[in-house]
């Protein structure tokens, strides 16, 4: 009748005007980083006078000096992320099979003394941190980056692996008992295996968290040799004031090594962003 | 796993994926940890102050190692067109005539840490460059510690590539900024090379639309201007980031306080560097006339000073520290800017500047615009660029005379010349040395006298912080004048406070010169309430 | 277990010539030796790296802590202190302002997205949008802010956008004016369609069960109605987790103000608790008073989260049918 398709018009109405602000968020969002890389290809000139529209011709030398530049930043990104993460999943592993294996005096106390520390915020404990870490005279190394971000970073490790293990069922760790198989025998052939996705979920979190820590590495390190990309990107930064492609090519480089995780794992990317957020 | 069958579990996509992004991230890894040692070692080799057992070997005789900042090769000056060559000509040329060591630039490693932090170490280790650059202020207080050469002897002999040049002193342009320069001890340890100066760049096409031939003179006249363009929807001045409250500053504050600053100066600086230091307040000599009430709410040429600078600033652009001038003015959006002299060297090898530009300098506040004002031209607030010192390397090596020698190369006026032409970003401070006429403004901006005082650099830590931060509040309308007067006074106590007893603050020959001007200067100042 | 076997032994001579059994542990469980051993580098790096310094931020909030490391026990001199510091109270009322319109926007546009996301038709879409979302955070978060400082600068996006449709007067200094310094910050990651909060609502709305929706349109619902009366009471797992979440990241997250200001703003307009935290770490060197401010912040979070917990009591939301 007339209403009800009058009613399925306005229906379809209101959907193709969600629909378009949904498009607008989204373009919104995407804005910044448009403008950015397409920023990038251009020169000053090309700047001053061609705000809005990308221009012709594209200059690449831009991302050449930019990686100059910043190449040692990403290297050592890069290292402190890895080492950190192969210490994340160890720890987390191994203490929590244990936790989620076998009973021991104290298992309990210790594991909450563990997870407790979740709740404390790193900002909180920044300035004892550093005059610590200063007093074991860590300063400006790799390792007063790695080591706190193993410490700390293996508590979600630890929380999500044993309730992980929790579950999976006995008998397969039985049987590889029987077989002949110990403790770090069964953890290696029985359980890690099973426990891809969750070691997958807690290595892109921890990544994330590494790789993006900004405070830490900015008040423990100052040489360039150990200087990682969040606060390299600060002195970058400062060093092509006025130079706007150059400083948009800076910026977009340092997007590529998440980017290439991000293709190469997005579900588990995806997966990993949600599980970060339960780690509160 | 084949040991345990009964786990061959199905391969879902997830396994597939994660097994894929593991495998490329365990190559990357690898990869990464393989570079390792190679940026290692590269990093290391960078930063490494001792020197490698090539260099040691090189170092004795053959090699003098320079810093001469800017004009080092390959330097590009400004971030703007071709790198520096110069100086390696002018290296060449001089090892050509003569049988000595050769010239090596080394340029200073930035690491990050404060000025002077890396060169000390080095000269702790005796293992700095022959010459280098440093503000002589920094150098000052090492000077016990043997680092740097006292030049003065050297200065007397002639320099021989100089025609007719008796005595090579005699070749320094500014010899009260030279004197200026001289240490604590009375010894002078650099040579002042050039100079630096600050300028009003100012666009004339603009300034011509605006209905005006010639840049002001005075202050009302500036203030009318600054008006017209603010109508015109120009941005009428700014300077980069903080620097024009900075410099703006201390230049009101000398042309406002110039007819008492006599009586104030209680502690005279050198006679021989008047021309350039005459009656420079030092920050004690500051800080005792703060316990005497001036530079505080009591004092009426203060709150005049912050009151011209807030009415200044708002002819200034909206964002100031967060900005690029630079754009502005060359896009024709900004009439003035405010700026040093290395901005010629934009401005002359910018291909695309499409206007006439031209350089002036702060008008003069007249009676017109303050009761207080003296009239005097606004003083200058650069000085020197770089000075070379001479270190302890040159004594270790055994080459101090070949330093001397090269230093006398280069200051003669005809190399000079050459090296400020090129870099375009200061003006020689050497007789005869001829300067390309874009610099030449500057040239005759450096005839006015030296500001009495810096604030912002006397002061220290953080009451210069806070300072600084109050200062920028203020100057965007967060607080009231008066108010801001008296946090600048509570500062100001407290930065006295904590200096006082210090070695070098003692107020005890200030407070007898103060007895003699006391009558005299009291009246200056409203009664305490 | 190869153990030599008699075809003629008995089970009574097997059984004596076994080894002497060692005491039975419960079936498989490893030495405690072992146990403890590989939970001792854990355990080792936990004490180090975070009992150690949070004891010691407990301890020297009330002492005078200066940069060489010594500290002298001032009780709760740090804490009259800053209750009569009026940079502090300015920093809570920032903070306060900044949680407020956090709380605004953090928490419901994102919903409104994942809302508008989950009504897509299209599977493929639906994926599409949420991969989009997610897609800005592979730049680092640091870029992120010194990108809006660039938007916020003289020559930035903000600023040519208003010259460009001629709105002169209009142009500010956004970052160094204090009337719109604290907005700028409040405003960066317009339009707050963050990936993260997106994705945690639309795993919420995802996991109501396909009955509930059904039986919600057979009601006659409309889709406000839907949404208003059923989505919004089963997500408040995820409210919950994200008010947390937020409130967090107000009270800790100063990085993206240290990058845009550098040091808390025109005078005092942009400074948090925790950037004056730093600033007194690390600026003025005194080290007891930011320890101080750590401890007080932390207070704050615990006592929030405690409130929280007693007023927002959802455990599984059971629909009733």
């Amino acid at each position: 009748m007339a209403s009800e398709s009058v009613k399925k018009r306005g229906r379809q109405l209101a959907g193709a005007l969600w629909r378009a602000l949904l498009a607008l968020i989204l373009l919104l969002t995407f804005f910044p980083f448009a403008f950015m890389v397409m920023t990038s290809f251009k020169d000053t000139h090309q700047f001053y006078h061609s705000f809005w529209l990308p221009a012709w011709p594209v200059h690449l030398e831009n991302y050449a000096g930019a990686l100059t530049d910043m190449q040692a930043y990403i290297a050592n990104s890069i290292f402190v992320t890895a080492v950190s993460i192969s210490g994340i999943l160890v720890f987390g592993a191994i203490a929590g099979f244990l936790f989620a294996r076998y009973r021991f005096f104290g298992r309990e106390i210790i594991y909450y003394g563990m997870i407790s520390m979740m709740m404390i915020p790193g900002v909180l404990l920044l300035v004892p941190s550093f005059l610590w870490v200063k007093r074991l005279g860590l300063l400006d190394s790799y390792a007063v980056m790695i080591l706190p971000y193993v410490s700390g970073g293996q508590i979600l490790g630890i929380y999500l692996l044993r309730g992980f293990f929790s579950q999976i069922d006995n008998d397969l760790f039985e049987a590889a008992q029987v077989d002949g198989a110990g403790l770090l025998r069964q953890l290696w052939h029985v359980g890690l295996p099973l426990a891809k996705p969750v070691l997958g979920v807690v290595a892109i979190v921890s990544a994330l968290g590494v790789w993006n820590q900004f405070l830490w590495p900015l008040v423990t390190t100052s040489s360039e040799d150990v200087m990682v990309l969040t606060v390299g990107m600060l002195r970058y930064n400062t060093r092509v004031v006025g130079q706007y492609g150059r400083m948009f090519a800076g910026y977009t480089i340092s997007a590529i090594p998440l980017g290439i995780l991000f293709l190469l794992a997005t579900r588990v990317f995806m997966k990993g962003i949600t599980a970060g957020a339960l780690k509160a | 796993m084949s040991r345990f069958p009964y786990l061959e579990t199905g391969q879902t996509a997830a396994d597939r994926v994660l097994r894929t992004a593991l495998r490329g991230a365990a190559t990357v890894v690898f990869l990464i940890l393989c570079c390792l040692p190679g940026l290692t070692l590269a990093g290391c080799e960078k930063n490494d102050g001792a020197a490698s057992p090539e260099e040691r070997a090189e170092t004795a005789n053959d090699v003098l190692r320079v810093d001469l900042n800017i004009y080092n090769p390959g330097t590009i000056p400004s971030g703007i067109g071709e790198p520096n060559q110069v100086s390696a000509e002018l290296a060449d040329a001089w090892h050509a005539t003569r049988n000595g060591p050769r010239i090596r630039y080394q340029p200073l490693i930035q690491t990050g840490a404060s000025e002077g932090e890396w060169l000390k170490t080095q000269l702790l280790g005796g293992v700095a460059p022959e010459i280098i650059h440093m503000n002589a202020e920094i150098a000052w207080p090492d000077v016990g510690k043997g680092w740097y050469v006292p030049l003065d002897p050297f200065l007397e002999r002639p320099n021989p590539y100089v025609e007719g040049n008796k005595r090579w002193l005699d070749l320094f342009r500014n010899q009260a900024l030279v004197n200026a320069k001289r240490a604590p001890d009375g010894q002078l340890y650099c040579i002042p090379l050039d100079i630096v100066e600050t300028g009003i760049y100012y666009n004339k096409d603009l300034l011509a639309q605006a209905g005006i031939t010639a840049f002001p003179e005075t202050w009302r006249e500036m203030e009318e201007v600054l008006g017209r363009f603010k109508a015109m929807n120009l941005i009428p001045m700014t300077s980069g980031g903080n620097l024009g409250s900075d410099w703006g500053q201390d230049i009101i504050f000398e042309m406002l306080y110039h007819d008492i600053l006599p009586e104030l100066d209680l502690a005279p600086s050198r006679p021989d560097a008047e021309g350039y230091l005459g009656h420079y307040l030092e920050p004690r000599e500051a800080g005792f006339l703060f316990t005497k009430g001036f530079f505080s709410t009591r004092d009426p040429r203060w709150r005049e000073m912050n009151r011209l600078l807030l009415e200044w600033r708002g002819y200034w652009a909206r964002e100031l520290k967060n900005s690029d001038p630079i754009r502005l003015f060359l896009t024709g959006r900004l009439a003035t800017l405010w700026d040093g002299s290395w901005f010629i060297r934009r401005l002359a090898t910018d291909p695309y500047v499409d206007f006439e530009w031209g350089v002036a300098y702060i008008p003069t506040i007249t009676q017109e615009t303050s009761p207080y004002a003296s009239g005097t031209p606004a003083t200058v607030i650069g000085g020197a660029a770089i000075q070379l010192h001479v270190t302890n390397s040159a004594v270790l090596n055994d080459n101090l005379e070949d330093c001397i020698d090269y230093l006398m190369y280069l200051t003669a006026p005809q190399n000079i010349e050459r090296l400020a032409s090129e870099s375009l970003v200061y003006i020689p401070n050497i007789r005869g040395a001829e300067m390309d006429p874009r610099l030449e403004p500057f040239n005759e901006i450096f005839q006015r006298r030296y500001c009495s005082i810096k604030w912002l650099e006397s002061f220290d830590g953080e009451y210069k912080k806070y300072w600084r931060r109050m200062l920028d509040y203020y100057l965007n309308g967060g607080v009231e004048v008066d108010e801001f007067l008296v946090m600048l006074e509570n500062n100001f106590a407290e930065w006295v406070e904590a200096h006082r007893g210090e070695p070098g603050w003692d107020f005890g020959p200030l407070e007898t010169a103060w007895k003699q001007k006391e009558a005299d200067l009291v009246r200056e100042l409203e009664p305490a309430r | 277990m190869n153990l030599n076997r008699h075809d003629s032994a008995s089970p009574a001579e097997y059984e004596a010539a076994r080894p002497v059994a060692r005491r039975r542990r419960p079936a498989g469980q490893p030495p405690l030796a072992l146990i403890y051993g590989l939970l001792l580098a854990p355990a080792a790096f936990l004490i180090t790296f975070n009992y150690i310094p949070a004891l010691s931020s407990l301890y020297h909030a009330f002492t005078e802590w200066d940069i060489g490391g010594d500290s002298t026990w001032t009780g709760l001199a740090n804490f009259r202190a800053l209750a009569g510091d009026p940079v502090f109270h300015k920093s809570i009322v920032n903070v306060t302002k900044l949680g407020v319109f956090a709380f605004a926007t953090h928490l419901t546009v994102p919903f409104i997205v994942a809302e508008m996301i989950f009504h897509l038709k299209s599977e493929r879409w639906s994926y599409f949008c949420r991969v989009a979302v997610v897609l800005p955070m592979i730049v680092p978060g640091v870029v992120t802010f010194m990108l809006w400082n660039f938007m916020y600068s003289d020559a930035g996006i903000l600023t040519e956008l208003l010259m460009r449709l001629g709105l002169h007067d209009w142009v500010r200094g956004w970052l160094s004016d204090p009337k719109t310094a604290l907005w700028a910050v409040a405003f960066v990651g317009f339009p707050f369609a963050g990936g993260f909060n997106i994705l945690i609502y639309y795993a919420g709305l995802a996991n109501i069960p396909g009955s509930v929706l059904e039986a919600a349109e057979l009601d006659g619902l409309g889709a406000l109605g839907r949404i208003v009366r059923m989505h919004i009471p089963l997500v408040l797992q995820q409210v919950k987790l994200l008010v947390v979440m937020t409130m967090i990241g107000v009270v800790n997250g100063f990085e993206s103000i240290y990058i845009l200001t550098m040091d808390g703003g025109p005078g005092y307009e942009t400074t948090v608790p925790g950037l004056y935290m730093y600033l007194n770490g690390f600026s003025y060197q005194r080290m007891g008073l930011a320890c101080a401010i750590g401890l007080l912040m932390l207070l704050f979070l615990l006592a929030f989260t405690v409130t929280l917990n007693r007023f927002m009591r959802t455990g599984d939301y059971e629909p009733e049918t």
